[in-house]
């Protein structure tokens, strides 16, 4: 295994790094983490001419230069200094052939490092459709290092690449005069002065050249104090023999000069302008009120698409579960281990299935709009409205995907450049309505609240309280992100650099790839903890069982059986009672006996033990109330007439008489819902994403407080 | 304002007065003169090309004139207000 040669790939970001990977390594990939960093650690096995080569996959970089533990990660692995992986024997740099520019300036960098180098040229189709004239052998012979023009993602090149790579490995490191040599210089001493461990000398470098930089953190950290001031005066000796201010400036002024120097002699550029219509559109798009009028047109449409095509296919996977549920109900032997299977496991399973659709479809629009380039404009435009709550525009993508589903959403959200926008975002993401929440809005709006049409029956209070519930969640949202910027987080704002990609078609393979890892996260991520979770609550609800009970169903059912009615009228009354056992039961279980237990808490916002059980049993998963409130309100396995559960709702009543669900009752109970984080799957994914368990609780603590809270004075007030 | 003393070297400065890149209108280019700072803000900014010397383009802005779509030496980056002010570029004309 370690005999393995590793090569590890760089470049910058959105330079189709990842899919060169993905094409050398096929599917021979591992993902993991970096110790104690947010940073996906993805290795791959490649195979070149007759032997295995283990390829690791950098995260996109502009530089070499590092401000913090995520971004040192480059270089220290480079250097051999990460956990669990060797110094690599050779770099890939990925290299966007239509912005050479900057990955250019990346090479200038790594190839001082004494490592053999070779570059990959993507996108060279894109690159000659705008007139972008390349000369691979020129610019090999500039480099000083094989250059392999490729389009990954049509598979072009890939063979040539695997060829060079091979060789690579067998030719040694190339000679390369340092552009920066007072800095090397002061490193050599540092490094013959404090002999940090763990910082070779180019990571000594860079703590010389970056002021405030990771590395010079990092030496002060390991070497103390001496070291701090050994650099401070090695920085100044350095900038002064460079001759410069800074020195820092001075390096990207020489690189970049260098580059330029590159580019004049390999690169012919003649630029096309684009098209009229391309111009249209692109002024059209950004402009501050068309761009504004086209953003509500796109978001609205994005809606409209979801909740109207994902209907019928959600209803359709519920029919399914539903009759296959009840078929295996009815020819399992009765008893635990049934109630497990079909109550536990398979309603669970189809409480997770149920969302693929929306998910599915939300995806896809929003990969859409994101591979053809729109949704770089959309946060561009609204970047500054987005700061407002102290997110970014960077944030707008994760923000929307959080309609569908907040874990693919949190963990979407590493497209934001800065830390504390970052965790903003995460905490802001549970508050958008997802689609989970639907379910228990369609049922609680349509069955109490009365549906009172305005303007000609234009507007329905249906609508425009479900519309309300949207914008509460997006106000919400809004509200915690100000806080956690405001309050928990403060500081100024981070760095935001974005690159603009041009307006093309996407590939739809890669759009259905992208589109299969989203809903292999929710289905894999979530669906494994949703499942869990409903057999946990299953169980809460199912256990103990009282003898009592059961033997006074067993007369029961017997003195119907005695009375010898009409077949369809024994099964209509047996039903009715094995639906009233299944509710007695449940209120003796212990879910039963943790809803009257807290009772007192909820009795603020108006709600009776049998709702206080539903929602706690919902609290690992919300989509699973409604099962729960038709077991609780004794429909047994008839939720699917929804109307059903509806009227039982209208019929329970506190012991004295007065109605349960009041008008004031349920509006305080959807306002609960908007707030509060029922999912374990986004607590634990937050805990991921934010790496650490304090975020992830304190979302916890503030999102049911706040849900309470609002949920109080919504019935109070209503009341 | 500054060639108010005129010397011998008034004339330099008058051509060389500099003004923040995000005073520049958009549509309108410049040269970049100098890159304020010398913490992380500005070497992200150098990292990205924005190098003295090189020309500077205003493409395109968001809502409220922020973030700032710029082209430096041919390649466009999206950048906000407070990370281009540290970008000093020539002013050709005054500005008034």
């Amino acid at each position: 295994m370690s005999e393995r040669p590793l090569v590890a790939v760089l470049g910058c970001p959105n330079t189709g790094k990842s899919t060169v990977f993905n094409r050398l390594t096929g599917l021979r990939q591992k993902t993991g983490n970096y110790p104690g960093v947010t940073v996906e650690r993805i290795t791959g096995i490649a195979r070149l001419e007759s032997r295995d080569v283990q390829l690791v996959d950098l995260p996109g970089t502009y530089s070499l230069a590092a401000d913090g533990p995520e971004s040192s990660i480059t270089l220290d692995v480079v250097l051999g200094a990460a956990k669990g992986l060797n110094q690599p024997d050779a770099l890939l740099l990925v290299a966007d052939a239509t912005n050479l520019r900057r990955s250019l300036y990346l090479y200038c960098q790594a190839r001082e490092l004494g490592i053999p180098i070779a570059v990959a040229l993507n996108m060279q189709d894109v690159a000659d459709n705008q007139g972008i004239e390349i000369d691979p052998v020129l610019l090999s012979g500039e480099l000083g290092a094989t250059v392999i023009p490729m389009a990954a993602n049509r598979g072009k090149g890939i063979r040539r690449l695997r060829d060079a790579l091979a060789k690579l490995l067998r030719a040694g490191a190339p000679k390369t005069a340092p552009l920066m040599p007072e800095a090397l210089k002061e490193a050599l001493e540092l490094h013959k002065q404090f002999l940090p461990e763990k910082m070779p000398v180019p990571a000594l470098e860079r703590a010389v050249i970056d002021s405030g930089g990771e590395f010079e953190r990092r030496l002060r950290e390991t070497a103390g104090t001496a070291a701090g001031t050994a650099l401070e005066k090695a920085r100044s000796r350095a900038a002064a023999s460079a001759g410069a201010i800074s020195l820092q400036a001075c390096e990207a002024t020489r690189r970049y000069r260098q580059v330029d120097r590159w580019l004049q002699a390999a690169v012919q550029s003649q630029l096309r302008p684009a098209g009229r219509a391309g111009a249209l559109l692109e002024s059209a798009v950004t402009h501050p009120l068309s761009g504004v009028l086209v953003f509500l047109a796109v978001m609205s449409a994005v809606f409209q698409a979801v909740f109207a095509w994902a209907a019928p296919l959600m209803d359709a996977i519920d029919l399914f579960f539903e009759q296959v549920g009840a078929y295996a109900l009815d020819r399992l032997p009765p008893g635990a281990l049934a109630s497990l299977l079909i109550d536990g496991l398979w309603s669970g399973i189809g409480a997770v299935v149920i969302f693929l659709p929306q998910i599915v479809f939300l995806f896809a629009l929003v990969l859409f709009l994101e591979d053809c380039g729109y949704m770089a404009r959309a946060s561009f435009l609204m970047d500054r409205l987005l700061r407002i709550c102290g997110l970014s525009g960077q944030s707008f993508i994760p923000l929307l995907s959080g309609f569908a589903c907040a874990i693919p959403a949190i963990m979407a959200t590493r497209v934001v450049d800065d830390r504390r926008a970052r965790l903003a975002t995460i905490i802001a993401i549970p508050l958008m309505t997802c689609s989970a929440r639907l379910p228990v809005y369609a049922l609680l709006i349509s069955g109490f609240v009365p549906s009172v049409y305005y303007l000609n029956g234009w507007i329905n209070l249906h609508g425009l309280l479900l519309l309300g519930l949207y914008l509460l969640g997006i106000v919400g949202g809004a509200v915690s992100a100000l806080i956690t910027r405001r309050v928990v987080l403060r500081g100024p704002g981070g760095s935001f650099f974005m690159e603009m990609p041009p307006f093309r078609w996407p590939n739809p393979r890669v759009l259905g790839l992208k589109l299969l890892g989203k809903a292999r996260i929710f289905l894999v991520r979530a669906g494994t903890i949703i499942a869990t979770a409903c057999i946990f609550i299953w169980a809460l609800g199912y256990f103990p069982r009282s003898d009592a009970i059961e033997e006074d169903f067993v007369e029961r059912r017997a003195a119907i059986f005695a009375q010898a009615l009409p077949e369809s009228a024994t099964e209509q009354a047996l039903r009715l009672a094995n639906a009233e056992e299944r509710a007695q039961q449940l209120e003796y279980s212990l879910l039963g006996r943790i809803g009257k237990f807290i009772e007192p808490a909820f009795k603020p916002l108006g709600w009776d033990w049998r709702v206080s059980a539903s929602v706690v049993a919902g609290f690992p998963a919300r989509e699973v109330v409604i099962g729960v409130m038709g077991t609780v309100y004794a429909l047994g396995s008839d939720v699917e007439e929804g109307t059903r559960l509806r009227d039982r709702l209208r019929e329970s009543r506190w012991s004295d008489g007065r109605p349960v669900f009041t008008l004031a009752m349920v509006l305080g109970l959807l306002v609960f819902y908007a707030f509060a984080l029922q999912c374990v799957s986004t607590v634990a994914v937050i805990q991921r994403e934010a790496n650490s368990w304090a975020w992830a609780a304190g979302a916890l603590i503030y999102m049911s407080g706040f849900a309470w809270l609002a949920g109080m004075l919504t019935y109070q007030l209503a009341a | 304002m500054l060639d108010s003393q005129p010397g011998p070297t008034s004339n330099r400065i008058k051509l060389a007065k500099e003004i923040g890149l995000d005073e520049l209108p958009t549509g309108c280019g410049s040269e970049i003169a100098a890159v304020r700072g010398d913490g992380r803000v500005a070497r992200e900014l150098l990292t990205l090309g924005l190098v003295p010397g090189v020309n500077v383009r205003v493409l395109r802005r968001g809502l409220g004139g922020d973030p700032l779509e710029v082209s430096a030496g041919g390649h466009p980056v999206c950048l906000r207000r407070e990370q281009t002010r540290r970008v000093r570029v020539l002013a050709v004309s005054d500005p008034d």
